[in-house]
């Protein structure tokens, strides 16, 4: 049986980063890449600094335990 | 008593002044504002981080290519409308109004049709017509949690995921996720 529900959502913050990279300016640090990281991080930094959801995700998602890879 | 005016220039003698390559204040107030512009851009692009086209083109063409392709790709990141399909039953009752007033939850497992996550009914992905889509999320108005996932990701590797507090309380406080995804 397949199971279908709707999305509907607006960005705010890329829209800025659009409007900015006309200007050569990357917000989001995604140019070039699926997932973005902040000014001055690192895309192994903003890897690492994901995993500081860990406990929240262990308290609501029990089932679904997180693997550090 | 009566003081006599002074003798106003006429447009011949301002043009004298100005010199042959002179310019009208408001053309003059008018550069000067886009010299500041053009101050703030390299300023904020010196403080938000350039683009990487640099690093990424090896030749003129690919940098005008890829530069548009960034911009298409930024464009498409903007909204994300579309449908979910999942063969796996999935709740999902989630709201947030500028990821300030999260309430309700969520949780889909499946793939999207439509447009979002930087692509267009998957075009150019592996499975063009769809893409991989995941939603785990939970909102109690002052504060909320949420994971996202587009097209290639692990749900189990929260490094592959949009990861994000959301609310006011959790925008503000640590830790933070990836750009992008909030405000939404």
């Amino acid at each position: 049986m397949v199971h279908v529900g709707f999305v509907g959502n607006a960005n705010y913050f890329e829209m800025l980063d659009f409007a900015l990279g006309f200007a050569g300016i990357d917000l989001c640090g995604d140019d070039g890449a699926l997932l973005g990281h902040w000014p001055g991080q690192s895309p192994q930094e903003a890897d690492d600094a994901a995993w500081e959801f860990e406990d929240i995700r262990r308290q609501l998602m029990p089932q679904a335990p997180a693997e550090r890879q | 008593m009566q003081v006599p005016a002074e003798p106003r220039a006429t447009s011949h003698e301002l043009r004298a002044l100005r010199g042959p390559g002179g310019s009208s204040p408001l053309v003059a107030r008018g550069s000067k504002l886009l010299s500041w512009a053009a101050l703030c851009v390299v300023c904020l692009g010196a403080l938000a981080g350039c683009t990487s086209l640099l690093e990424r083109a090896k030749n003129p063409f690919l940098f005008a290519g890829l530069y548009l392709l960034d911009r298409v790709e930024d464009a498409l990141e903007v909204v994300d409308v579309g449908v979910t399909v999942s063969e796996e039953p999935g709740v999902a009752f989630y709201g947030s109004f500028a990821s300030l007033t999260p309430v309700g939850v969520g949780y889909v497992d499946g793939h999207f049709v439509g447009l979002g996550g930087g692509q267009l009914l998957g075009l150019g992905t592996r499975t063009p017509g769809r893409t991989r889509f995941y939603l785990s999320a939970v909102g109690m108005l002052a504060w909320g949690y949420e994971e996202l996932g587009w097209q290639t990701f692990d749900p189990k590797n929260l490094a592959s995921l949009h990861c994000q507090d959301v609310g006011l309380p959790g925008m503000l406080t640590p830790p933070h996720g990836r750009p992008g995804p909030a405000p939404s």
